[in-house]
């Protein structure tokens, strides 16, 4: 599933981007993946804004990521198990 | 020549902090060329003498920039060996968050270039029981590293000693960037790489990890709260905006006061007439004019500073920015909107936090159309014209006048919400526009780097703006005085009556005839400045009822609905458009506002008049 459907406080690890074709990355991608968001890491959504439940505050290596759903829409994730 | 360096870091790593503690008081805020990005010089002394220059780049998250402030910081660092831009780099590490910032370290390192670190907030993550082995941690990146703390000084000496040193070696900061540095950068595989460096560093460097930060998580518990998150962003939304209404007015009474006992001390002292007229209304009138906006733009800048140092302004705009990105705004445009409630002058100014250039640009455009202070003597007195002092809706309490000045706020605000999706759909995008940013740990705000700040922004809006304004405000004395008979003035003589009736038959359809057009012409310097003008046209003094009957009088209702219609859209005091001037680093942008607020104002008032027409 893509990040912004992904449950609250679960820990969810990030399978990969959800374009995974060979165009380049655009800059969001780019800079979703200098912030941490690559294969294999372990990340967590800790809050939704209000109203209309987006942007996201999500949890990346130890560090606040707030972004939009549509920025989270991007990257594919899978709940831990 | 003094050598130079620049700090180098990601954003929220204490790296102005540091730069303001290199520099004391000795620094100077520019734009870097071409573009509206700021660029901070400062000089770090030694007995008097400049050693070093010391530039602060913006904060980038990575070599692959995306946005103006990274691809100003990119350029600055990839450069060849010929054309560099400076002796030596020092990266600002956060040992808080080492795993972020050394990110930004081994992009650096694997270009090859030698580093200096700055290992800042060192004593915070002391007291957070974090301690590491800093030979290892320098061995294992070829670098000089000196822990600092940019709140308590600490390190400072220790770094500048150490960057003299590396200067001495007089190698020149030479990067060996690829020709596909873009697809390097953004590839899986060397993302993947360099965290696994990361990691791999941090396990062998240290010794005591890392407490958690459970204070920043505690406060967002509240902050970020479905409702309480609500409630306290508009607590401090209110306290601003209360603020620069009513708490800077004093000293803008004061400002005020002061250059009118200055005046009329010239007065006293002046005796040709006309070199009187001059000293007093034009110029001591224009400095006292431009200075009055002073209050409101360091109060502002305080505010946004505590908050953007406390940590806080990204919440606000995580909080805020569903909702304005529907009208193609960004989260972070809250402030800038809600500040220009008071004057449009500090609210352009403050679009500086909003980091894509695109939605600031928008933000900037559609301030104008929110009510700023200065209508509301106009509004009164035309309200007063118009509306009368009866209750609305059979309420005791709720006073007809009062809703109508309610109204005109929500109309000159939902016209700007408005305005700005029509620009969302025609501007060209840039670059994306993306939230994606880094929520910092709570800080205390450090009150050296706020005055700094209001001091900057002072500075930049007296050199910048300020030089225009004065100009225009002679340009109007010039208008409205000249040509005299008999060395007296007769308005209706004067060059803006000229002008004034040149345009009447223009404003014909709105029912303005050259007694108004001639008043509005005042109204380019400062808006309120109307009134008195019209109270000048029509050569009588009074109170504001006797004001408000001779209006009605002599121009007749519905002229006065399209009047006040009119100061709704109307166009911009000259301050607006230099500050947009020097914001937009062009002048095709206030070009562009001023054209379509004057649309839209000529519009609307037409429209007004012929329905209140239809009806009455």
């Amino acid at each position: 599933m893509t990040l912004n459907q992904a449950p609250l406080n679960a820990k969810l690890i990030v399978h990969s981007f959800h374009h995974e074709d060979l165009r380049d990355f655009s800059d969001i991608e780019s800079r979703l993946m200098h912030l941490g968001f690559i294969a294999g890491e372990t990340v967590k959504i800790t809050k939704k804004a209000p109203l209309f439940k987006e942007p996201l505050l999500v949890e990346v290596r130890g560090r606040l990521i707030a972004l939009s759903a549509k920025e989270a829409e991007l990257v594919d994730v899978e709940v831990a198990r | 020549m003094i050598p130079r360096i620049a700090l180098v870091g990601m954003p929220n790593v204490g790296k102005t902090a540091l730069f303001n503690k290199l520099t004391g008081s000795f620094q100077r805020v520019a734009n870097f060329p071409g573009v509206t990005v700021e660029k901070k010089v400062g000089w770090v002394s030694e007995n008097g003498q400049k050693i070093l220059e010391v530039v602060d780049l913006p904060g980038i998250y990575s070599l692959d920039a995306t946005t103006l402030d990274e691809k100003v910081t990119k350029d600055f660092l990839l450069k060849k060996e010929k054309e560099a831009t400076a002796d030596l780099f020092v990266l600002v590490l956060d040992a808080t968050n080492l795993d972020k910032s050394l990110y930004l370290a081994f992009q650096l390192k694997r270009l090859g270039y030698p580093l200096v670190i700055a290992l800042n907030l060192m004593d915070e993550a002391k007291k957070r029981n974090f301690s590491l082995d800093l030979k290892e941690f320098s061995q294992k990146l070829d670098a000089v590293v000196i822990p600092t703390s940019a709140s308590t000084g600490e390190g400072a000496k220790e770094l500048i000693a150490a960057l003299m040193i590396e200067l001495q070696k007089g190698e020149k900061p030479f990067l060996e960037v690829p020709e596909n540095a873009q697809k390097v950068f953004r590839s899986p595989a060397y993302v993947n790489g360099i965290f696994k460096e990361i990691d791999q560093l941090l396990k062998e460097v240290t010794l005591t990890s890392l407490r958690p930060d459970t204070f920043s998580e505690r406060i967002d518990r509240i902050v970020l709260h479905p409702f309480w998150g609500v409630v306290t962003l508009f607590a401090t939304l209110i306290l601003i905006f209360q603020t620069l209404f009513s708490w800077a007015e004093p000293i803008m009474d004061l400002i005020e006061s002061m250059f009118g006992s200055l005046g009329e001390l010239a007065s006293t002292l002046i005796s040709n007439e006309l070199l009187r007229s001059l000293v007093v209304d034009g110029i001591i009138g224009g400095v006292g004019g431009v200075l009055v906006f002073l209050p409101q733009i360091v109060l502002l800048f305080f505010f946004i500073q505590f908050l953007e140092d406390l940590g806080y302004l990204g919440r606000a705009a995580f909080l805020m920015d569903s909702i304005m990105r529907k009208f193609g705004l960004p989260g972070k445009s809250v402030i800038p909107l809600l500040s220009s409630h008071a004057c449009a002058i500090p609210g352009i100014l403050s679009t500086r936090v909003i980091d894509n250039y695109r939605e600031r640009l928008i933000t900037m455009l559609v301030i104008p159309l929110t009510t700023c202070s200065a209508r509301l003597p106009v509004y009164a007195i035309l309200i007063g014209a118009l509306i009368p002092n009866i209750a609305a809706f059979g309420i005791p309490w709720l006073k007809l006048p009062g809703l109508v000045l309610f109204g005109l706020y929500m109309v000159g605000f939902g016209s700007a919400l408005v305005v700005s999706l029509v620009f969302k759909r025609t501007l060209p995008h840039s670059s994306p526009s993306m939230l994606l940013m880094e929520l910092p740990p709570y800080r205390m705000p450090k009150m050296k780097n706020l005055l700094m700040v209001m001091k900057n922004k002072a500075m930049i809006f007296l050199k910048k703006a300020g030089g225009i304004i004065l100009v225009v405000s002679v340009i109007i004395w010039v208008l409205m005085t000249f040509p005299q008979q008999n060395g007296v003035t007769h308005i209706e003589q004067s060059y803006a009556a000229d002008i004034g009736r040149f345009f009447e038959p223009v404003f014909k359809p709105l029912g303005f005839d050259w007694r108004i057009t001639t008043a509005l012409i005042p109204s380019i310097g400062a808006r309120e400045v109307v009134v008195s003008a019209l109270s000048m046209v029509l050569s009588m003094e009074g109170t504001e009822e006797e004001m408000a009957l001779a209006l009605v009088q002599n121009f007749g209702l519905g002229t006065l609905v399209a009047l006040l219609v009119w100061f709704v859209f109307a166009p911009q005091c000259i301050s607006t458009f230099a500050v947009m001037k020097r914001e937009t680093n062009s002048w095709k942008w206030p070009v562009v506002m001023v054209a379509y607020t004057l649309a839209l104002a000529y519009f609307f008032a037409f429209l007004a008049r012929q329905l209140f027409n239809l009806w009455y």
